[in-house]
C-alpha cells in the first residue's frame, strides 16, 4: 500500500518532474501523483477543489521559480482560499538562498522548506516526520 | 540814561546767567563724553589740564605736567611719534590735528584716547596750542574687535575648504567665495546676476524651497540637503547644501548663509557601487537558483541511474562523474555562502567570549590534535568578548587551528600559541604556529584567494582561508598575516570588541 493516496507536484523543470515521478514510485510514495508545469495551471485546477474539499491532494510539492505564476504568487493566492480540508504544502526548491528560506517561513501554510535534489531517503524521512506529528 | 544803564546791567546779568547755563551744559556734555580740555602755553612753557583730562590720565587732583611730562604719557613708539609729529606741525605750520593715540596713565594702565589740537598764532608766531582730550578706549577696543571679527569672517568665508555663499531673500547670490565659483564654473559677477532657482535641478527645487520657507517661518534653525545644480556648462553638480539664516536684532530675516560641499564624485562612485552590488546580487541569485537547479538534477540523475541500472555505476567514468557533480554542488554552496554572508550578519551578532570558543573548538578537533601530537596553548584573556555570529566564530577558529595543524613541519613538535590583546574598538587574537610557513613575497597577495594553495599537501583546499577571511570581514573585522618559511605563521585576527 502506498504511503499517500494523492500528492501534487508543481514544477516547470521536466527533468526534475521526470525524476521525482521515478523516485516517488520507487519508494511507493503515493497512489496518484499529479503534476503541474506552472503555478497558474495549478491554481486553476486546485482552487475549486480546495473550496469544495473534494479531490484535494494530501501534499503539495511547490517549486519557487516558475514562469507565469511563481511559487510565491501561488502561495499568496492559495492563502486567500477558504478551503475545507487542510493540505500540507512543502516548498521544494533548488534555492539555497537564506532569504528564500526566511520568506517561506513567513507563510504559515508552508509546512516545510526542502532543498533539491529529492532522494528516496528524503521522502522516507518526510513520511516518518509526518507520522510523528 | 540811568535807566538804560540799569537795563543794560540787567541784560548783562541775564547774558551772564545764560553763559553759565551753557557752560554747565558744556561741562556735562564733556563729562558724559569723557572729554577734557588742555592747553600748552608756549610762551610761558606751562601746561593746563582740565579735571577730566586729568582723570583720563588717572593723575592726582591738581596735577599739571610739564610739556615733556605731558608727552611722556604717550606710549613710546607709534603713539608718541605721532603726537610729537602732529604737535610740531601745529606749532610750526599751524596745522590742527585730530588723532587716536594710546597713553599710559599715571597708574600704568594703557588706554586709547582721541587728541584734538588747535594752534593759535600771534604775529606769525605760535603762542599756544589747545584742544580736547577724550577717552575712547572702550569704543576703540570694540571697534578693533569688530575689525578683527570682520577679518576673521572674511578669511573664513574666502578660504573655507567648501563653498560659502550669502544668498538674498530673493535667492540672489549676493556674495560667494572662490570655491563656489570653481564648483559651478561661473565668475562671481556672473553668479551675482543669477538666483539659485536658475541653476537648481528642477527635481530638487521644490524640496529646497519648502525647507527655505520653514527656515523663514522660524520652524527650523537650519537645513541640510543633497541637491543638484547645473554648472555653467550645463553639467550636473551634486552638492551637500547646508543653509542657515541671518536675522537682524528685531528678528527680521536679512539673508541666507549657504555652505556647499561638492559631492559629485562621491555620488558617482556610490552609483557605480550600487550598480555593481546589484550585479553581484543578480549573480548570487543566478548561482543559488538557476545553476543550482541544474546541479541538483545532475546529482539526482546520477543516483537514479545507479539505482535503475547498477551496471552503469561500474563504468570507470561513473565515480568521476559523481565526484564532479558533488564538487560542483559544494562550490556553489560556498559561493552562495559568501554572497549571503553580509546580509546574514546584521541580525545575528552576539557578544561571545573568545577564550571559551577556542576551548570549544579545541574539543571538537581533539582527535586531530592528539594524533598529530600538537600542543595548543590558549592564552587568550578570559575577559575578552567579541562581536560575532557563533557559527562564524567557530568556523574562523576552526579554520586557523586546522590550518596550523595541516601545515605543521615534519621533524619538530607542532605547537600553536593563541593570545589576545585589547584595542579601543577591536580584540585582536593571534594564532601562532611553528609550521611550514608561507613565502609571503611570492604568495602574499593570493593568500586569501579562492582555491589558492601553497603546499602540495593532498587535502589542501584554498576555500578555507577564503571563506574565513570573508566571514571576518562580514563581522567588520580584518586579518593580518606574518610568516617565515620553515619558521611558522602567525595569523592576527581583529574582531569588534563587544565591550565598546
Amino acid at each position: 500500500m502506498s504511503k499517500f493516496n494523492h500528492v501534487c507536484v508543481i514544477d516547470d523543470d521536466p527533468i526534475y518532474t521526470y525524476l521525482t515521478d521515478k523516485v516517488m514510485k520507487m519508494v511507493d510514495f503515493s497512489n496518484h501523483i499529479e503534476f503541474f508545469k506552472d503555478g497558474e495551471d495549478a491554481l486553476n485546477s486546485l482552487k475549486p477543489r480546495l473550496r469544495s474539499g473534494r479531490n484535494v491532494p494530501e501534499i503539495i510539492f511547490l517549486d519557487l521559480n516558475m514562469p507565469i505564476i511563481d511559487g510565491w504568487q501561488f502561495l499568496d493566492e492559495i492563502v486567500k482560499v477558504n478551503y475545507k480540508k487542510k493540505v500540507i504544502i512543502y516548498v521544494v526548491t533548488s534555492s539555497i538562498d537564506p532569504a528564500d528560506t526566511k520568506r517561506a517561513e513567513s507563510y504559515s501554510i508552508v509546512d516545510k522548506y526542502v532543498v533539491k535534489p529529492i532522494t528516496p531517503e528524503m521522502l522516507e524521512e518526510l513520511f516518518a516526520d509526518m507520522n510523528k506529528n | 540814561m540811568k535807566l538804560k544803564t540799569v537795563e543794560l546791567l540787567d541784560q548783562l546779568v541775564e547774558i551772564g546767567k545764560e553763559i553759565k547755563n551753557y557752560q554747565e551744559i558744556l561741562g556735562r556734555v564733556k563729562s558724559i563724553a569723557k572729554m577734557g580740555l588742555w592747553e600748552v602755553n608756549l610762551e610761558k612753557q606751562t601746561v593746563f589740564w582740565s579735571d577730566i583730562t586729568r582723570q583720563i590720565h588717572e593723575a592726582e587732583d591738581g596735577y599739571s605736567p610739564s610739556v615733556e611730562e605731558g608727552i611722556n604719557f604717550y606710549v613710546e613708539g607709534e603713539s608718541r611719534d605721532l603726537i610729537i609729529k602732529v604737535f610740531t606741525r601745529a606749532v610750526e605750520k599751524g596745522e590742527n590735528y585730530d588723532v587716536e593715540v594710546e597713553i599710559r596713565t599715571a597708574k600704568g594702565n594703557r588706554i586709547w584716547a582721541r587728541a584734538i589740537g588747535i594752534s593759535e598764532f600771534k604775529d606769525g608766531k605760535c603762542e599756544r596750542v589747545y584742544g580736547l582730550f577724550q577717552d575712547i578706549n572702550e569704543s576703540y577696543i570694540r571697534r578693533q574687535e569688530l575689525e578683527q571679527q570682520k577679518e576673521l569672517f572674511r578669511q573664513t568665508f574666502e578660504y573655507a575648504p567648501n563653498g560659502m555663499a550669502l544668498i538674498s531673500l530673493e535667492g540672489k547670490w549676493v556674495q560667494v567665495n572662490q570655491q563656489v565659483c570653481n564648483m559651478l564654473g561661473y565668475t562671481k559677477e556672473e553668479l551675482a546676476k543669477l538666483t539659485f532657482h536658475d541653476i537648481t535641478h528642477p527635481e530638487d527645487l521644490d524640496l529646497d524651497l519648502k525647507l527655505l520657507e520653514e527656515l523663514m517661518a522660524g520652524k527650523r534653525e537650519s537645513y541640510q540637503m543633497e541637491k543638484r545644480y547645473y554648472d555653467k556648462y550645463n553639467h550636473i553638480v551634486w552638492v551637500l547644501l547646508s543653509v542657515s539664516m541671518m536675522k537682524n536684532k528685531a528678528g527680521k530675516p536679512l539673508h541666507f548663509v549657504s555652505q556647499l560641499t561638492d559631492i559629485t564624485e562621491k555620488k558617482l562612485l556610490l552609483e557605480k557601487t550600487l550598480a555593481q552590488n546589484e550585479r553581484l546580487l543578480n549573480f548570487a541569485h543566478i548561482v543559488s537558483h538557476n545553476l543550482r537547479s541544474h546541479t541538483s538534477n545532475f546529482s539526482m540523475l546520477l543516483s537514479m541511474m545507479k539505482m535503475e541500472h547498477p551496471d552503469t555505476a561500474k563504468n570507470d567514468y561513473y565515480p568521476m562523474l559523481t565526484q564532479s557533480s558533488d564538487k560542483l554542488q559544494e562550490t556553489l554552496s560556498y559561493l552562495n555562502e559568501i554572497v549571503v554572508m553580509q546580509s546574514e550578519v546584521k541580525d545575528n551578532i552576539e557578544a561571545l567570549n573568545l577564550y571559551e570558543y577556542i576551548e570549544k573548538v579545541q574539543v571538537s578537533i581533539q582527535s586531530q590534535v592528539t594524533s598529530t601530537n600538537t600542543d595548543i596553548i590558549n592564552r587568550v584573556d578570559k575577559n575578552h568578548f567579541v562581536e560575532a555570529i557563533p557559527a562564524y566564530l567557530e568556523s574562523i577558529i576552526l579554520n586557523f587551528l586546522t590550518n596550523s595543524i595541516k601545515y605543521r613541519a615534519e621533524g619538530r613538535k607542532a605547537n600553536i600559541n593563541i593570545f589576545s590583546e585589547e584595542h579601543p574598538h577591536f580584540i585582536a587574537f593571534s594564532v601562532k604556529d611553528n609550521g611550514l610557513g608561507i613565502d609571503l613575497k611570492r604568495n602574499g597577495k593570493k593568500l586569501f584567494g579562492m582555491y589558492k594553495t601553497f603546499h602540495d599537501k593532498e587535502d589542501s583546499r584554498g576555500i578555507g582561508l577564503f571563506i574565513t577571511k570573508s566571514q571576518i570581514e562580514a563581522l567588520g573585522g580584518r586579518v593580518e598575516v606574518e610568516s617565515e618559511v620553515n619558521q611558522g605563521t602567525t595569523f592576527k585576527i581583529y574582531l569588534r570588541n563587544a565591550k565598546v
